[in-house]
């Protein structure tokens, strides 16, 4: 045997068990579904590689970028909006240059190596979220300067995703109707009208039908707040639940040829076949979404102890199913494209081997480290809620108790109304 | 043989290499001459809120304002606030350009600077107010309030576009110079600067 032939079949053993980014994350999950969030943020400075959530690695690369997306979501339930901010911006440049950085050959390594070859591509929605998870974060602030930033950095990403992708999913209701009510709280009402109307396009809600309507002149509001510089506004923002996350499968060759079958070349396809009937190869691997966790319910809120609907703004979950759904044909294509190239790679080390048991140990041996090596990719946002709630209310001045519950975890939070003033108060239940 | 499956060997080899990386390591800027030269991002850096600023004065330097306070004998003058209207979270490097801007304007001996640093109820309200449309008659009242004879103030827009592999920003910084007094508006001038990232 050659050197080099042998050196390559150590460096291919050396890759071999390779967890998946989902695994990584296990133990997050399990700390936020015990509804143990402190936990939770110890989990991912472990993961992240720093002492405390106060450090964050630069620059932020590989899965670094998605560490610090859990990260920014678990802060944002604790309450922590300005440390979630910093995670959530850094993060949001993170898979700006992770897009640009892809290339041709990050393309043929998936195809030829493994799944999760090359830089993470976010899907729309979650690029979409980024924004609308920190518009929170500075609203709960006060911040309007901020969460305008983060509006027109939401509207730059929508106008990309519709020029770029379909225009279904360039829609986000949750974070037009947050960008609507930065720029109206701002007093800039003709912005203001745009995001509430986008987010109607979503889905129309009676507090994004009132906006639409007193904005445009159309209706003049009643009752005691109907000036509004006598009262406050008080938006609750409630995030429940997480979107399932990916997880690693083997399924046999067969049935994957059955899945993959339309998104196969007839060429790809008669070798996989040959491959599979030889008996060769006899699993595929590849990453599948998980189950959804549970139904949702809207969460229980009280004002002052007094009960207080509040309106689906978003189904980030549903969200997730269909930006997967568009994409689970190919990804099980290219797992069978990359088994077949095993079956070559193992063929071509027996051939440089010079044939013999030498060359079958060594075909069996670089086969079983690349089936090893290819991790499916199971990177993907897993601790982003799976709904989002908004309730809106304008209130006469002054101090009030807000409660809310939602799959087993509760809130209070207390806040200060003034005249002409407003005040966003936002809850998580991340399990 | 080995020659006709050479080629995938070397391929993925290649490939693995792909995976290695350099570690980090933290620099002066003296040991690292030039290191202020890249553009890190598509936010505005010190060079670039430099650039914007030398450039609104060079204006302002030239324009009739000047000998209007050099007859006036150094009146007073604030830096109200410039505006972040762009998709870039700027707002501490703007801090720092309304110091850069008061530094300036005391070293040119031309105003008697009044900072607002001094009085953080007043920055905390126009920091909270002047978030809607440019108001000169709101300004002007915040200028009384703080007994100057003169405010500037600004605003910077970004025009901000992706495309597949690049995203291009766009920045104006307009500044003003109002009269108290008046709500005049006696200067403007706007600076332009390009940050993108490009493959």
């Amino acid at each position: 045997m050659k050197p080099a032939t042998l050196a390559f079949s150590l460096l291919l053993l050396g890759l071999a068990g390779c967890g998946g980014y989902s695994a990584r994350l296990t133990r997050t999950r399990t700390a936020l579904d015990a509804g143990a969030p402190r936990q939770a943020l110890r989990e991912l400075n472990r993961e992240l590689k720093v002492k405390r959530a106060e450090d964050l690695p630069a620059p932020l690369k590989g899965e670094g970028v998605l560490l610090a997306l859990e990260r920014g979501t678990v802060l944002q339930q604790l309450g922590r909006y300005p440390l979630s901010s910093r995670d959530l911006e850094a993060a949001d440049k993170g898979i700006e240059m992770l897009d640009f950085s892809r290339s041709g050959i990050h393309e043929v390594g998936r195809y030829l190596f493994s799944d999760d070859v090359g830089p993470y591509r976010a899907p729309a929605y979650e690029k979409l979220m980024i924004n609308t998870l920190n518009m929170v974060n500075y609203l709960a602030r006060g911040d309007l300067s901020g969460a305008r930033v983060e509006a027109r950095r939401f509207a730059v990403m929508q106008r990309f995703l519709r020029d770029h992708e379909e225009q279904g999913v360039a829609l986000s209701g949750a974070g037009s109707h947050l960008a609507g009510f930065a720029f109206e709280r701002s007093g800039q009402n003709d912005e203001a009208l745009r995001f509430y109307r986008e987010a109607a396009q979503y889905r129309e809600t009676p507090s994004l039908r009132d906006a639409i309507e007193r904005l445009s002149g159309k209706k003049q509001a009643q009752g005691p707040c109907a000036q509004t510089e006598n009262c406050g506004e008080l938006l609750v923002v409630f995030s429940l639940g997480r979107v399932p996350p990916k997880r690693a499968r083997r399924m046999p060759i067969g049935l994957a040829l059955t899945y993959a079958s339309p998104f196969l070349s007839p060429y790809d396809y008669r070798r996989a076949n040959r491959i599979a009937a030889q008996g060769l190869v006899t699993w595929v691997n590849f990453p599948e979404l998980g189950m959804p966790r549970g139904s949702y319910e809207s969460p229980w809120l009280a004002l002052n102890g007094q009960a207080l609907a509040s309106e689906e703004a978003l189904q980030v979950d549903v969200e997730a199913r269909r930006a997967w759904e568009r994409i689970r044909g190919p990804v099980i294509a290219s797992a069978l494209v990359r088994t077949i190239s095993r079956a070559l790679i193992g063929e071509a080390s027996r051939q440089a081997a010079g044939g013999g048991w030498a060359g079958l140990l060594l075909s069996l041996g670089s086969q079983a480290a690349l089936t090893a090596r290819d991790t499916p990719d199971t990177r993907s946002w897993s601790t982003l809620p799976a709904r989002i709630y908004l309730s809106r209310l304008r209130l006469p001045p002054g101090d009030y108790v807000l409660e809310g519950a939602a799959r087993g975890l509760r809130g209070r939070r207390r806040v200060h109304l003034e005249a002409g003033g407003w005040a966003l108060v936002s809850f998580s239940a991340l399990r | 043989m080995m020659g006709r499956y050479g080629n995938w060997i070397g391929l993925f080899v290649g490939l693995v290499a792909l995976s290695a990386c350099a570690k980090p390591r933290a620099v002066r800027g003296a040991e690292e001459p030039g290191i202020d030269n890249p553009a890190f991002g598509t936010s505005l850096d010190r060079r670039d809120l430099q650039k914007m600023l030398n450039e609104n004065l060079s204006v302002l330097w030239r324009s009739p304002v000047i000998q209007r306070w050099q007859a006036e004998n150094r009146p007073t003058l604030s830096i109200l606030a410039i505006r972040n209207e762009t998709s870039e979270h700027i707002d501490s490097a703007l801090q720092s350009l309304i110091s850069d801007f008061e530094t300036q304007l005391i070293n040119s001996g031309h105003v008697r600077v009044i900072s607002l640093e001094n009085q953080p109820r007043l920055m905390e309200e126009i920091r909270k107010q002047h978030a809607g449309g440019f108001d000169p008659a709101q300004v002007a009242r915040w200028g009384r309030q703080l007994g100057v004879r003169y405010v500037i103030t600004g605003k910077v827009f970004g025009i901000d576009e992706r495309a597949a592999n690049a995203r291009r920003v766009q920045y104006a910084l307009f500044m003003q110079i109002l009269d108290v007094e008046t709500s005049e508006v006696l200067f403007q001038n706007k600076a332009i600067e390009t940050k993108a990232i490009v493959r």
